[in-house]
């Protein structure tokens, strides 16, 4: 009950791989997977970053996140049984394997996301 | 040791409010007219601040916004004493041998038109402690400590439904048209004020329906959180009721309603006519920002609000000033006392302000929202400025 004042550390930080950019980075304890990229400066695409316009999504293929929201309010039940997850909402517990797929919709007119139209083009 | 002492200032005024209903008479208005007055006049003395201090002892200041529930709590039920009659769980007695306080004496002088300072008084402390702190925790979703004492934090000023629509509704639609916390140009605060609090109410059942649905839950059930936050404050009146008579319930009702109007006045000046291209992340020239020291440190940093909507996952402790961010004029309770009681004249004076986000704020996009805006604004100065350009 206490979580908030007594919230475990977990140790060390996770690495994240990201299909199909083949991105790879390391989440720090405490970090979510979209802080992390956005530090590296990698264009995820993200807007509201507390768990409720879903832009920053992505399908978990392998390794378990620790959500830090209830995604029930955002995400569809299709969505939630196909692994979808919020990057800026999920720890990792552990390495962990992700699929982000709304680069190609969010591309247009998202100047965060232009370094990676750049490189496809 | 300063960094960690400024957020004190809250439950400084808790403790002023306390004082003032234990006083009776006019010192009902004690905590009213301090808050205003130390704060009006301190943002005014003491100006801005853009220290970002770092904080260590986070648990401190986890410790510190739950210390607010206990607080509440005393409040409430010196706010039932005074509101009903005999001796509510002998304080009367305690107080009395503790600290000679003839609470009967305070009590018996106290006269109806003294109870519109109590009440005041207590819609001001409900909201920058209940509504502020309730924000703060709620923002942390599936902490269910935070959660609890959020929502009944919130449950004392009929808002635990905040929690859905603030966090799944308000910080996606800002500054869009489809955000009832959003004020629009030229929009009155009164009118805004029925607009806000039923669409943010319909707005948090709808998005507790689409949750309810997607796991499989009845929308008419105790999985219901809407309802059930409704449930938290109808039980805080209950409990009023029980404590101090049909009076005691509707004094807190009418404290509650003051308390909710506080926070509907702040959503108004934070946002004011601020447009945004739905397509692109939330960033800090969305909202309206404060650097005010005292207004910060009073209210857990909540005025740095350009950050807190652009990182929506920062803690009260870690929002950064943004110094370039558009920038409120006054502190928060020189704007909200301004915002309740010259509605008009504070339009005017953002009037200039928002001409100014057009200029220096907005992309492309939004400067064609806000041209829009400008038109149907019904300020003169408004729609004359996008005929010039």
């Amino acid at each position: 009950m206490l979580g908030g004042l007594f919230r475990k550390r977990e140790p060390g930080p996770a690495r994240v791989s990201v299909e199909p950019f083949g991105w790879e980075f390391e989440v720090a304890p405490g970090q979510t997977i979209l802080q992390a990229a956005l530090a590296q400066g990698l264009p995820w695409p993200s807007r509201c970053r507390v768990g409720s316009c879903t832009t920053c999504r992505c399908r978990l293929l392998e390794g378990d996140v620790r959500s830090l929201t209830d995604t029930s309010y955002v995400l569809t039940r299709e969505q939630r049984e196909q692994n979808v997850v919020l990057a800026c909402q999920s720890q990792p517990r552990g390495p962990v394997r992700v699929h982000l797929e709304r680069m190609k919709a969010t591309l247009s007119g998202n100047a965060a996301a232009e370094p990676v139209a750049a490189d496809r083009g | 040791m300063g960094k960690y002492l400024r957020f004190l200032g809250a439950y400084l005024f808790a403790l002023v409010t306390v004082t003032g209903l234990l006083l009776g008479g006019p010192w009902m208005w004690l905590g009213f007219v301090v808050i205003y007055g130390a704060m009006i006049f301190g943002d005014g003395i003491l100006g801005d601040t853009y220290d970002e201090p770092a904080y260590g002892h986070t648990r401190l200041l986890n410790s510190l916004l739950y210390l607010t529930v206990p607080v509440l709590f005393g409040l409430c039920l010196v706010l039932a004493w005074m509101a009903g009659s005999g001796d509510l769980l002998g304080l009367g007695a305690a107080l009395q041998s503790a600290l000679g306080v003839d609470l009967f004496a305070n009590r018996a002088a106290t006269m109806p038109w003294h109870w519109i300072g109590g009440i005041l008084s207590v819609g001001i402390t409900f909201a920058a402690l209940g509504t502020n702190i309730g924000h703060e925790l709620t923002h942390r979703t599936t902490d269910r400590a935070a959660m609890l004492a959020g929502r009944w934090l919130l449950a004392l000023t009929f808002d635990a439904e905040f929690a859905i629509e603030h966090v799944y509704g308000h910080h996606r639609r800002l500054a869009t048209p489809a955000d009832p916390a959003t004020a629009r140009r030229g929009e009155h605060f009164y009118l805004y004020l029925l607009r806000s609090v039923s669409g943010q109410s319909l707005s948090a059942f709808r998005l507790e329906q689409q949750r309810l649905q997607t796991l499989g839950h009845r929308t008419w059930s105790l999985h219901n959180r809407y309802l059930r936050g409704w449930l938290m404050s109808a039980a805080i009146v209950a409990a009023f009721w029980l404590a101090a008579g049909p009076v005691g319930a509707l004094i807190f009702v009418l404290s509650a309603l003051a308390g909710r109007s506080v926070l509907e006045a702040v959503n108004y000046f934070e946002h004011y006519g601020l447009v945004r291209d739905p397509e692109l992340p939330v960033e800090p020239r969305h909202s309206w920002n404060s650097n005010k020291r005292l207004s910060n440190a009073v209210l857990f940093n909540l005025a740095r609000h350009s950050h807190h909507h652009a990182e929506g996952d920062a803690q009260f402790w870690q929002l950064r000033s943004y110094r370039d961010a558009p920038t409120l004029p006054y502190g928060y309770l020189t704007c909200m006392l301004l915002v309740f009681l010259l509605p008009g004249w504070y339009r005017k004076r953002m009037t200039p302000l928002l001409l100014e986000w057009d200029r220096r704020h907005a992309t492309p996009t939004e400067r064609r929202l806000a041209a829009a805006a400008n038109r149907q604004s019904g300020v003169t100065a408004l729609q004359l400025a996008g005929q010039g350009s």
